[in-house]
């Protein structure tokens, strides 16, 4: 793999001790840190051991010291706080311990002055799994990531971590093997692929289906790997056959009323269910439209998706979504079209003489029926301090007005709606209109006991 | 496969359930949507083509991406996967010139294929990967224990046809796993240097051996480093190192520059050795541009960084800072970032006016945004070659002729034009004493007259073109015809302009090389008059240090290709269009 290289800056307190004390922060600090690194119960010397400052073990430790021929370590000289130990020893777990998710690093608490003993780091040989990934063919898949849980004896089945210093030895080589070491005894179960997508997932160029050890869809089916301390469990083959490949889109958005393209908008897209619902969550991509109003989506498996634009704030424009289905193959002629929309605006009061002195507690919930696929639109209209608000951008339909939040403190709600004094049981937005002179009757919200 | 839905490169919003779930289920008004089937549109262009294996089978879900010269803002680059035959194919394209890059796991790119090269839609594009090489091995203690989470660093030294290459990209890194083994794989063919240990954090998270100087193999420091030649596909192994375990010192310091401290941007720095060039260690700055560099042996070196703030404008590159280690560690070394140049205008088009393109059969139009300048910068006699600057950019106009390019690192910059019909000639390059107005015709700004010499791009500096392409080049083939019996092997045939106006142009200076049995071929020849000579590659030693020819880029080297071509008494004169065949050239001259 390509190197990714990060430098850090932290250097004037990095210093290798040998065994002995080391000063960190001058004659002051007189706090201690002692303790002792075992390997299989005995004395293990010459181990690296770090110093972190705080709770996570840093690509930065503030000081690292070797353990000595009896084992023992000691780092002076240190201020109170708290600070993190442990060994860097990637092939080693802590003895005893029977789950991935347990820390071997130790955290101590120093007070002023203080020397804590006895900070021991017991450490037994880790187990290793490896084996290879193959499709169908017995060809070798590169860079496929292996998937590791582990089954406590409770049952409960722990996906293990993968931390970015270890990521490496979950991937394959150029030989689909794979070799996956420092691992605690205990039951495993591994996988490669990707679970069923959430409906916004995007993959270069296409994904293998999930599929676990030794080459089962179903998770029931998969076999598990038994590893005893210290032993190694070779041959853990997945054959993987099935891969699903991911197409592109290139759209375009245009104004409907003129057929312009319409430049620097965001594009947005999600799955879209046969009966023509969102399946899931929506995504927006990182690029706005170029000059030609091009989009671009890459990475979508097969299926059939919604396309539009993502209306960020104060559009008179509304979209017209796109349903496009996926198959076998790039897309390309993609319109997305907006037009312009209708506006709604009024005023926002009580019936009584009651003052709103702040309205910043109040929303306006503003929805357009029947509901479209045009997604992530702000939905929420805020009312100024001279009680006003204006919409922009509407689709035409029905329009469903509620209104929360408080003022003064005391919950209200909207109790009707009136359009030039009229109460109005709902307002009908035709294309283009602009409907003014809403009024917005709130009350005080029944207090409910 | 790299899953990048819900990591990098997209903003996923996801919807508060509760008031949104409404519109989200509901069923989508007729009116508003329209269902797409697939369908391939071919009102533009497309590019499409194979990628095969060197052993000649298809190589499938390899990752095609094209992109856009030239091309400002939005979609820019288009992917494809191969399917089980190793085709692609991606349609709905802008007319231009398109760059092509291949991803394929364990494959690499013949380095012969690397040279720049661009498609135009309606081109087909055949590509072939080579398997990538292997060096794998150990890395064990000098009693013999394994060294488990190594880092172990392949450094391709030169290429497959023994060419320098120093570039980033070579490194290629892997760690020892729990038996002290490690395989890098993927490897370009080539000449590498292999070590263990040293330098920069290529993985996350400490490591202990990244605080010791590399070890080389077979256990050495780089001065006596074994060099390993990896053939196209081979695996090299048992490429095992004894750790030698010495205590590397830190270089550490601060980059800072104009632009330093934005948002999004940050700094790469480069540590260089001085005596040959080759990048020992590259990474990123941290908050504040600060930077270091562990494990670092004695030595003289430089350190060179570059922004990247991801906005080409404003990027900013130091000169080569020095720093000795000898002993100790070099902590708080500045490196100051100076703003790149930049070098922007437009190129017109001039077809041949009606009553002179008579001449002219099988006339070819060009759009202007299928031209390419390249923008070369010349190393200096005496100074290092440090690949890592940008030593030479390519850059295409837009539709209108604009272009920019930006980046630059101070230093003189030869540019050429290459027009993919050998009809059309770069006629005239000027440089202009102020931005080339957006809408206008270039031809009323101010002129500072045609280019005499390479361009001075200054730190920060901007300098501003107009470049015509011009149709009626002319063509003249032949062979070299020897006098003296001799081998025509290593024969260069010149141009050299006779016509008053551009006695000067280096523009005007044409070389070309002649093939194997003495044949050579001018193509896209400016119409005017010349002197036509031979002679032999190396012969002589008025050259720059940059290849052995003659360049027309200095005064010294177009004196030297005048009086040659004063002393060859050879005149040839090639009207609009014409096309002379069969020249004979004598050398050496009678």
């Amino acid at each position: 793999m390509k190197a990714v290289r990060k430098l850090s800056a932290l250097l004037v307190l990095t210093t290798v001790s040998n065994g002995a004390g080391l000063q960190l922060r001058g004659a002051n600090a007189r706090g201690s840190i002692e303790g002792q690194v075992t390997l299989e119960g005995k004395p293990a010397a010459n181990v690296t051991v770090t110093l972190d400052r705080g709770s996570i073990r840093s690509t930065e430790p503030i000081a690292t010291a070797l353990s000595d021929e009896t084992g023992h370590f000691k780092f002076g000289g240190l201020e109170p706080g708290s600070y993190l130990i442990d060994a860097f020893a990637p092939a080693l777990v802590a003895a005893g311990v029977t789950t991935s998710d347990l820390p071997r690093a130790r955290s101590i608490t120093l007070r002023e002055d203080e020397t804590v003993t006895g900070i021991d780091l017991k450490l037994t040989r880790g187990g290793v799994i490896s084996g290879r990934i193959l499709d169908s063919h017995r060809q070798p898949l590169i860079e496929i990531t292996v998937d590791l849980s582990q089954i406590e004896p409770t049952g409960r089945v722990l996906r293990r971590r993968i931390s970015s210093s270890d990521q490496v030895m979950y991937r394959t080589d150029d030989t689909g093997a794979y070799r996956i070491y420092g691992l605690p005894a205990g039951r495993y179960k591994l996988a490669v692929g990707v679970p069923a997508g959430s409906g916004v997932s995007r993959y270069e160029g296409g994904y293998y289906v999930r599929t676990f050890y030794p080459g089962v869809k179903d998770e029931a089916e998969a076999l598990i790997v038994d590893l005893a301390a210290g032993s190694e469990v070779g041959n853990i083959d997945i054959i993987v056959d099935s891969f699903v490949r991911s197409y592109s889109i290139l759209g375009r958005v245009v104004n409907s009323e003129n057929g312009r393209p319409m430049t620097g908008l965001l594009c947005g897209y999600g799955a879209v269910s046969d009966s023509g619902r969102y399946i899931g969550s929506v995504a927006s991509i990182a690029n706005r439209t170029n000059p030609t109003g091009e989009f671009y989506i890459e990475g979508l498996p097969p299926g059939r998706y919604a396309a539009f634009v993502v209306n960020e704030g104060e559009s008179p424009l509304y979209c017209e979504p796109t349903v496009f289905e996926i198959t076998d193959s790039d897309l390309t002629g993609i319109e997305v079209k907006t037009r312009m929309g209708a506006s709604l605006s009024g005023t926002v009061g009580f019936d009584d003489e009651t003052r709103i002195e702040d309205a910043s507690n109040l929303v306006i919930d503003l929805n357009i029926l029947p509901p479209a696929l045009e997604a992530l639109r702000k939905e929420t209209v805020q009312i100024t301090p001279d009680l006003r608000f204006s919409a922009v951008g509407l689709r035409p339909g029905k329009a469903v007005i509620t209104v929360r939040g408080s003022v003064g403190g005391r919950k209200v709600i909207l109790s009707r709606i009136e359009r030039d004094g009229v109460a109005q049981a709902e307002i009908e937005l035709r294309k283009r209109e602009s409907v003014s002179g809403v009024r917005l009757v709130l009350s005080w919200q029944p207090e409910s006991r | 496969m790299k899953r990048f839905g819900l990591a990098i490169g997209v903003l996923v919003f996801f919807l508060s359930p509760a008031s949104h779930v409404a519109k989200l289920v509901a069923e989508p008004s007729n009116s508003s949507s329209t269902l797409l089937q697939s369908s391939a549109n071919r009102d533009h262009g497309s590019l499409e083509g194979h990628v095969l294996t060197d052993a000649g089978q298809a190589l499938s879900n390899a990752k095609v991406t094209i992109a856009r010269m030239g091309y400002q803002g939005g979609v820019r680059a288009r992917t494809a996967v191969t399917d089980e035959k190793g085709r692609f194919q991606i349609n709905s394209l802008a007319s231009g010139r398109y760059r092509v890059s291949v991803r394929a796991a364990g494959y690499v790119r013949a380095d012969n294929a690397k040279e720049m090269k661009y498609y135009s839609p309606g081109d087909y594009i055949a590509i072939t990967m080579l398997k990538g090489g292997v060096i794998t091995g150990t890395v064990k203690s000098p009693s013999g224990d394994p060294l488990i989470r190594v880092p172990v660093h392949a450094l391709r030294l030169r290429d497959s046809e023994r060419r320098a290459n120093i570039a980033p990209e070579a490194f290629t890194s892997r760690l020892t796993d729990d038996r002290g083994v490690y395989r890098i794989y993927g490897l370009a063919p080539g000449e590498y240097i292999v070590s263990a240990g040293g330098g920069t954090r290529s993985y996350a998270g400490f490591n202990k051996f990244e605080r010791d100087c590399p070890t080389y193999y077979p256990s050495s420091t780089r001065q006596t480093a074994e060099r390993i030649s990896l053939q196209p596909g081979q695996e090299v192994s048992d490429v095992n190192i004894v750790w030698l375990g010495e205590a590397g010192q830190v270089v550490s310091g601060v980059a800072s520059g104009p632009k330093t401290g934005q948002s999004g941007s940050s700094i790469a720095v480069a540590l260089v050795e001085q005596a040959t060039g080759e990048i020992r260690d590259i990474g990123n700055t941290v908050q504040e541009g600060a930077f270091a560099f562990y494990g670092v042996p004695d030595g003289e070196y430089y350190l060179i960084a570059r922004s990247l703030t991801g906005i080409e404008k404003d990027a900013a590159i130091s000169q080569p800072s020095p720093v000795r280690v000898a002993g100790s560690s070099v902590l708080g070394v500045r490196v100051p970032l100076l703003p790149s140049g930049s070098v922007s205008g437009r190129v017109a088009l001039e077809p041949l006016p009606k009553e002179k393109s008579d001449r002219c059969d099988r006339r070819q139009r060009i759009r202007v945004e299928e031209l390419i300048l390249t923008l070369e910068r010349e190393i200096a006699r005496g100074e290092p070659e440090i690949l890592w600057q940008t030593s030479r950019v390519d850059a295409a106009p837009d539709e209108r002729g604009l272009f920019s390019v930006y980046g630059l690192t101070g230093g003189q910059y030869r540019i050429t034009i290459a027009v993919p019909t050998e009809q059309w000639f770069t006629k005239t390059i000027s440089i202009t004493a102020a931005p080339v107005a957006q809408h206008k015709s270039g031809t009323d700004s101010v002129e500072a007259g045609p280019l005499a010499s390479s361009i001075r791009i200054q730190s920060g500096g901007d300098v501003y073109m107009n470049i015509s392409v011009a149709e009626g080049a002319a063509r003249l083939s032949g062979r070299v015809g020897q006098t003296n019996g001799q081998a025509s092997a290593g024969m260069s045939v010149y141009l050299v302009p006779l016509d008053r106006k551009d006695v000067d142009n280096p523009l005007r200076f044409v070389r070309t090389d002649a093939r194997l049995d003495g044949t050579f071929a001018f193509d896209g020849i400016a119409p005017g008059k010349y002197s036509i000579f031979a002679h032999r590659v190396g012969a002589e030693t008025a050259s720059d240090s940059a290849s052995s020819y003659p360049s027309p880029w200095n005064a010294a080297g177009r004196a030297f290709l005048r009086s040659e071509a004063k002393r060859s008494r050879t005149t040839v004169e090639l009207q609009s269009c014409q096309t002379t065949p069969d020249y004979v050239v004598q050398y050496p001259r009678q």
